[in-house]
C-alpha cells in the first residue's frame, strides 16, 4: 500500500509539473510519469489484467478529484499504467495527441468538464471542424465516467452521442452522482414522519411523470404533491403553493439551471412557511435543507474503486452501462431542525434504516 | 505718508482694524469652511440616507421582486417612505417595466436609470435619484458544481429624495452658522473695543497731561493706569516732571536770587557811579589843590625876595608835589588793580623790618600828633618769609596811614599774629590795625572798601587823600589769599583785621653736597652795572665771595660793550645809571642775536611802574634796594642754575664786620643830603636818600634804614631845622656803628660835621 501511495503520489507531482508547463511539453511530462510510476505498480501488482494503460481526466486540479483519482489508481495493478490530465489546463486537440501517443484502453473521467472533454474529443467528428485535424484514436478506448449527475450526462447525450455508431456508446460506462429518487423520499419521511403530504418540485431533467412519482407513494406513509417546474415557469408562482401546502418538500436534483433558480426560494419558503426541505446534496444543508441524502466524494472513490477492481479481474466490459452510486451519505442541519421544531436522530440512524432498506431494492425509476 | 497713516490717523483705529481685520477673516474662512463641511455632511447624510434606503430595499425585495408579491413591496416601501427626505420608492423588474411605485414619484424609470450607474445618487431637478439592481444570490445546491455563479438581477429599485428638504437644512445650517459667526464677531468687537480703549483711554489721558504740562501747568496730575507700558512712560513722566517743577522752582529761586544780586550790584554800581562822580570831583579837588598850591606858590617864589619866605613857599611846593604824587600813585595803582595787572612777586623778606620801615614811615607823623604808634609781632611769626615785601608793605602803609588820620588821640597798634596755615609750606598771618580814633557810622562801613568811598565826603576835605587806599588794600590782601574786615564804634575807634596767606621760608637742610658759599657761584662771570662806586665795590665783593668772576662798568652802554667783548653769564644791573638807564640797556640787550644773559635788575624804588617796564624790557627779577643778601643770592643761584646758599645773619654786617668804607660812604652820603637840602637841589636829595636806603638796608643797619625812610616821608612838611636834626640823628647812628671801626675813620667823620 505504501508503494502504492508513493506510486500515486508520484504522478500527481508529475501532474502538477505538467500544468505548469508549456503544452508542448506536456505529453512528454505525462509519460515520464507513466514510465516513473510502472516500476512501483510492477513490484506491487498481484494479478494481471487484460489490459495495460489508463488515462484519469479530471476537471481540474483539487483535493476531490485527487482523492478520486488515487481511489481509482489503488484498485490498479501494477501492469497498468496511468496518467492524469487536467481538462482545465487541456483542449480536444492536445487530450487527443495524449491519447493517441500513449494509447490507453481506459479513460476515467472525473467530473462533468471532464467528461464533456473527453466526449469532445472521442465522439466529435473533428476532421471536418478543425484546420489541423488529429486522427481519431484507434481503437477507440473504453470510457468511465463518473463524478457526473444525470441531467448533466443527458446534456452531453443530446450534444455528442446523437448520430454516434453504436460501438462508440458501447464503450462508455456513466456512474452517476444522483441518489435514487426513492432514498431522497425514504429519508424524508424519517425525518417528518408525521408528515401527510410530501411536495417534490420536478424537473424537466428528470423526465417523470404524475403516474411514476405516484408509484412511490406505496412505501411512505404520505403521499406526495409533485409540482412540475420548466425552464420558463416563475418558480415561487408554482414552488410557494406547493410548498405552503406540504409538510415535507423534496426538491428533486435537475439541471444545474433549475437547481440555482430554485433553491433560493425554496429555502425562503421554507422559512416562511416553516416547512423542512429534504435536499439532494450537501450543499443543500448548508444553505438551509434540514437534511439531504447525497453521494459524497468518498462513495464516488470507493464506487470507481470497485469497479477498476472488477475491470481489472474481469477486464473491460464489452457494453457500456449506467449505474446509479452503490453508496450514499446523509447530512442532517440540526439548527435548522431546531428552528422548525423537528427533532433529528443522527445520522447513523438514518443511514442504518436507509441501508436496510435498499436491500433487495431497484432504483431505476426514470434511468 | 503712508496709506496706513492716511487712512487709520489714530492708535485706536489701527487697533481695531489690527485685532478686527484677522478675526473677521479667520470668522469668514471659519464660517465657509463650516458651511461647506455642513452642506457636505447633509448632502453626505442624504445620500447615505439614499444609499441606505436603495441598499436595504434591493436587499429586502428581492423575493417580493421575484414572485411579483406587489403588498410585500409597497410594505418594504412604506416602511422607508416614512423618512421626510425620500420622495418615492418604485419597483422595476429586470426588463425596467414598472412594477410598483410608491410616493411621489418625479421620474420616470427609464429616466432615474439613465441618471448615474447603479448605487450613484444623482441630482435630477429637485430629486436626488438613486437606483439600486435587486439581487437574487445564487444557493449553489450541486456539491460538485464546476461552473461559477452569476447573480441573478431580479429587478431594480428606483429611490427618490427631496433636495427640497437638503436645501432647506443647509439654509438652516447657514443661517445657524453666519448667526455664530456674527456672534463671534460681535464678541470680538466688543473685545476689540475695549482692548483699545484700554490702550488708547490712558494715552489720550495721557496726551492731555502732557499738553497740559506744555501749557505750563507742572501741577498736573499724571494719570498712570492703563497697559503696564503705559504707566510705565506716566511714571517716567511724572518724575519728569517732578524734576521739573524742582528745577523751575530751583531756578526761580536762583533767577530771584540772581535778580537780588543784579539789583545789588545795579545799586552797587550806582553807588559806584555815584562814588565815581563824586570821587571825580573830589579827584579833581585833590588834584587841583595841590597842584594850585605848587604854581602859586611857584610864582610867589620869583616875586619873595626873604630867604625865610622864600624857604617856606620851597617847602609848601614840596608838599604840595608829594601830596600829588601820592594821589596820582593811588590812582594808577587802583586802575591796575581794577584791570587785573596787579600782580604779586614773590622773594623772600624779613617780614619784622619790613614792617618796622612801614612804621618808621609813620612815627614821625604819629608823634607830631601825640599818638603812639606800636607794632607787636608775635614771636611765633618766621622771621623770614616769601611774599611780596612792597605789597605788604602797602597794605600796611595804607591801613596805618589811615588809622593814623582818623584817630586824634591814643595809639595805633599794628599786630601781627600766626593764623592756621593751609598746608605745610602755607603761612597764615593774621594781621590788625587797630586805632582809637573817632570810628566809623556802621551804616557807612560796608563802603568803605568801594572805590571813591570815603566815610565822609568832608573827610577829604579835612584829612585829604583819594580815598583808593581801602580799595587798593582789599585787592591785595584778596589777592594774597586773604580777608579784610572792618570794626568800628563811632568814638571809640577802628579796628581793620586781615589775613595774608604767605609761603614760609623753608629751612635749607645743611647738606654735604650742598656747595659752600666761596665756590657757590665759582666760574661764572657776572657783569655788574651799577653807578655808585660803593655799590659797585659791594656787590663785587659779595659775588666774589661767592666765587665769581665779576666785571664792573656804570651805564647801559658799556654793558653792551662789555656783552660784545665777554661771554657774560649774568647781568646785575642797576635801573637808575647815567648815559644809558637799566630798562634800555635791557631793550637793547634782548634785541641781540643770543638774547644777552640773564638780567636781575636792581633798583631802590618801590614803585610798580618801575619794576614792570624792567621786567619788560627783558629783566628775569627786579630786587629792591636794600638789597637782602640771601635773596640776592638765591636769585642769582636761580637763574644760574646753581644750589640755594646758605647764610647766617640778616645782612652783611651781621658777621659783625663793618667795612670802614661803608662808614665813610654813608657819611659821605648824609653830607650830599645836607648840601642838597640846604640848596633846594630835589634831585640830588632823592639821590642821596636813594643810596641811604640801599647802603642801610644792605648792611643791615635797621636803625639808620628806619630814620632814612621816616626822613624821607616827613621831607615835605619838614622845616630846615628839623631836616638838619635828622640828619644828625642819622649821623650819629652812623658813627655808632663807627666806634668799633678804627681811629681812622674819625677824620671823615669831623669833616662832615
Amino acid at each position: 500500500m505504501v508503494e502504492m501511495w508513493r506510486q500515486g503520489r508520484a504522478v500527481w507531482r508529475c501532474l502538477l509539473a505538467s500544468c505548469a508547463a508549456p503544452r508542448a511539453r506536456r505529453t512528454g511530462v505525462l509519460w515520464l510519469a507513466l514510465l516513473l510510476a510502472a516500476p512501483g505498480a510492477l513490484a506491487a501488482a498481484q494479478p494481471v489484467a487484460s489490459w495495460s494503460s489508463l488515462l484519469f481526466v479530471v476537471s481540474k486540479e483539487s483535493q476531490v478529484y485527487r482523492q478520486v483519482v488515487t481511489a481509482g489508481q489503488s484498485a490498479l495493478p501494477a501492469t497498468i499504467g496511468s496518467a492524469v490530465v487536467a481538462a482545465d489546463r487541456s483542449d480536444p486537440a492536445a487530450l487527443a495527441v495524449t491519447i493517441a501517443q500513449a494509447q490507453p484502453e481506459l479513460i476515467v473521467t472525473v467530473g462533468t468538464a471532464a467528461a464533456e472533454l473527453v466526449y469532445q474529443t472521442l465522439y466529435t467528428d473533428r476532421a471536418a471542424a478543425s484546420p489541423n485535424p488529429t486522427p481519431k484514436p484507434t481503437p477507440n478506448p473504453k470510457v468511465l465516467s463518473t463524478l457526473l449527475t444525470r441531467s448533466g450526462y443527458r446534456v452531453f447525450c443530446d450534444r455528442y452521442f446523437v448520430g454516434l455508431p453504436a460501438d462508440s456508446a458501447a464503450n462508455l460506462s456513466v456512474q452517476f452522482l444522483d441518489q435514487p429518487l426513492e432514498r431522497q423520499l425514504a429519508l424524508a419521511a424519517l425525518i417528518a414522519p408525521a408528515a401527510k403530504r410530501i411536495g417534490v418540485m420536478v424537473g424537466p431533467a428528470n423526465s417523470l411523470d404524475a403516474a411514476q412519482l405516484a408509484a412511490l407513494d406505496e412505501p411512505l406513509a404520505a403521499s406526495l404533491a409533485p409540482v412540475f417546474l420548466t425552464a420558463h415557469d416563475n418558480p415561487i408562482r408554482l414552488l410557494e403553493p406547493a410548498v405552503a401546502a406540504s409538510d415535507v418538500f423534496v426538491p428533486l436534483a435537475d439541471s444545474r439551471q433549475l437547481n440555482l433558480a430554485t433553491s433560493r426560494w425554496i429555502l425562503q419558503l421554507s422559512y416562511r412557511y416553516r416547512k423542512p426541505v429534504i435536499g439532494y446534496s450537501a450543499s443543500y444543508v448548508d444553505a438551509g435543507a434540514v437534511a439531504a441524502v447525497y453521494t459524497g466524494v468518498g462513495d464516488v472513490a470507493a464506487q470507481l474503486s470497485a469497479t477498476l477492481a472488477d475491470w481489472v479481474v474481469g477486464g473491460l466490459p464489452a457494453t457500456g452501462s449506467e449505474r446509479n452510486p452503490d453508496g450514499f451519505s446523509i447530512k442532517l442541519n440540526r439548527t435548522a431542525a431546531l428552528a422548525l421544531g423537528i427533532e433529528l436522530e443522527d445520522e447513523a440512524h438514518y443511514r442504518n434504516v436507509l441501508t436496510e432498506r435498499d436491500q433487495g431494492a431497484q432504483y431505476d425509476l426514470g434511468r | 505718508m503712508t496709506l496706513v497713516d492716511k487712512w487709520l490717523p489714530s492708535i485706536q483705529q489701527r487697533l481695531m482694524v489690527a485685532l478686527l481685520a484677522p478675526l473677521l477673516v479667520l470668522c469668514l474662512v471659519l464660517a465657509g469652511y463650516m458651511a461647506t463641511v455642513r452642506h457636505n455632511d447633509l448632502t453626505e447624510q442624504l445620500l447615505d440616507s439614499a444609499d441606505t434606503t436603495s441598499r436595504y430595499l434591493a436587499d429586502s425585495a428581492g423575493f417580493a421582486l421575484f414572485s411579483g408579491n406587489q403588498r410585500q413591496l409597497r410594505s418594504l416601501a412604506s416602511s422607508v417612505i416614512a423618512a421626510p427626505e425620500i420622495t418615492a420608492v418604485t419597483f422595476v423588474d429586470a426588463a425596467h417595466s414598472l412594477v410598483l411605485s410608491v410616493g411621489r414619484p418625479e421620474r420616470t424609470p427609464e429616466s432615474g436609470f439613465a441618471q448615474a450607474g447603479a448605487g450613484t445618487a444623482a441630482l435630477n431637478g429637485s430629486r436626488w435619484v438613486v437606483h439600486r439592481p435587486v439581487i437574487a444570490e445564487q444557493v449553489i445546491a450541486n456539491d460538485f458544481d464546476e461552473e461559477p455563479s452569476s447573480p441573478a438581477v431580479l429587478g431594480h429599485v428606483l429611490v427618490e429624495l427631496d433636495n427640497q428638504l437638503l436645501l432647506r437644512r443647509q439654509a438652516e445650517s447657514l443661517r445657524g452658522i453666519v448667526l455664530v459667526a456674527l456672534l463671534v464677531l460681535l464678541a470680538a468687537v466688543f473685545a476689540a473695543i475695549q482692548i483699545s480703549r484700554s490702550i488708547t483711554g490712558p494715552l489720550r489721558r495721557l496726551t492731555r497731561s502732557v499738553e497740559q504740562v506744555a501749557a505750563g501747568h507742572t501741577d498736573v496730575d499724571i494719570y498712570s493706569s492703563g497697559p503696564r507700558e503705559l504707566a510705565l512712560l506716566a511714571d517716567v513722566l511724572r518724575r519728569q516732571l517732578a524734576q521739573t517743577r524742582d528745577y523751575s522752582a530751583r531756578l526761580e529761586r536762583d533767577v530771584e536770587k540772581a535778580t537780588t544780586q543784579l539789583l545789588g550790584a545795579m545799586n552797587d554800581l550806582e553807588e559806584a557811579m555815584v562814588a565815581k562822580d563824586q570821587f571825580m570831583a573830589k579827584m579833581s579837588h585833590e588834584l587841583r589843590t595841590p597842584l594850585t598850591a605848587v604854581i602859586g606858590f611857584t610864582a610867589a617864589l620869583t616875586d619873595e625876595s626873604g630867604a625865610a619866605k622864600r624857604e617856606e613857599y620851597q617847602r609848601i611846593i614840596a608838599s604840595s608835589s608829594q601830596l600829588l604824587l601820592k594821589t596820582i600813585d593811588d590812582v594808577l595803582e587802583f586802575a591796575r588793580s581794577n584791570s587785573g595787572e596787579l600782580t604779586l612777586e614773590s622773594g623772600r623778606l624779613n617780614l619784622r623790618d619790613t614792617l618796622g620801615d612801614v612804621l618808621a614811615i609813620h612815627r614821625e607823623r604819629a608823634a607830631e600828633h601825640g599818638l603812639a604808634l606800636e607794632l607787636r609781632v608775635d614771636s611765633a611769626v618766621p622771621q623770614m618769609v616769601w611774599g611780596d615785601s612792597v605789597r605788604i608793605a602797602q597794605i600796611f602803609n595804607n591801613l596805618i596811614g589811615n588809622a593814623l588820620k582818623f584817630t586824634e588821640r591814643g595809639s595805633v597798634v599794628v599786630t601781627v599774629g600766626l593764623g592756621a596755615a593751609g598746608d605745610g609750606t602755607g603761612l597764615a598771618l593774621n594781621c590788625r590795625v587797630k586805632d582809637t580814633g573817632k570810628g566809623i557810622a556802621a551804616a557807612r562801613i560796608r563802603h568803605l572798601f568801594s572805590p571813591f568811598a570815603q566815610e565822609d565826603d568832608s573827610i577829604s576835605r579835612q584829612f585829604g587823600g583819594s580815598g583808593l587806599g581801602l580799595a587798593i588794600s582789599r585787592s591785595l590782601v584778596e589777592l594774597m589769599g586773604g580777608e579784610i574786615a572792618i570794626q568800628s564804634c563811632e568814638g571809640e575807634g577802628t579796628t581793620v583785621d586781615f589775613s595774608l596767606r604767605l609761603r614760609a621760608d623753608e629751612p635749607v637742610a645743611e647738606s654735604d653736597e650742598r656747595p659752600s658759599q666761596r665756590t657757590l657761584f665759582a666760574g661764572k662771570l657776572i657783569l655788574i652795572a651799577e653807578d655808585h662806586p660803593y655799590n659797585q665795590q659791594l656787590l663785587q665783593r659779595m659775588l666774589e665771595q661767592c666765587g665769581a668772576n665779576t666785571v664792573i662798568v656804570d651805564n647801559g652802554a658799556l654793558v653792551l660793550e662789555e656783552l660784545a667783548r665777554r661771554n657774560v653769564d649774568l647781568l646785575l644791573m642797576d635801573i637808575h645809571m647815567p648815559v644809558m638807564d637799566g630798562v634800555q640797556a635791557a631793550r637793547a640787550i634782548a634785541n641781540l642775536a643770543d638774547g644777552g644773559p640773564p638780567i636781575v635788575g636792581l633798583t631802590a624804588d618801590v614803585s610798580r611802574s618801575e619794576h614792570q617796564a624792567m621786567l619788560a624790557a627783558g629783566a628775569a627779577k627786579v630786587l629792591v634796594k636794600p638789597i637782602d643778601q640771601q635773596q640776592l643770592l638765591s636769585t642769582l643761584a636761580e637763574l644760574l642754575d646753581r644750589p640755594l646758599p646758605v647764610l647766617a645773619g640778616d645782612g652783611l654786617l651781621a658777621s659783625g664786620e663793618v667795612p670802614a668804607e661803608l662808614i665813610s660812604t654813608l657819611t659821605e652820603t648824609l653830607g650830599l643830603l645836607r648840601a642838597a637840602l640846604a640848596g633846594g637841589d630835589t634831585v640830588a636829595l632823592r639821590s642821596a636818600l636813594h643810596d641811604l636806603m640801599g647802603l642801610s638796608g644792605l648792611y643791615g643797619m635797621n636803625e639808620l634804614r628806619a630814620e632814612v625812610l621816616a626822613f624821607r616821608s616827613a621831607l615835605p612838611s619838614l622845616a630846615e631845622a628839623d631836616a638838619a636834626q635828622r640828619i644828625d640823628t642819622m649821623l650819629a647812628l652812623v658813627q655808632s656803628r663807627a666806634s668799633w671801626v678804627g681811629s681812622d675813620q674819625d677824620h671823615e667823620l669831623a669833616t662832615l660835621e
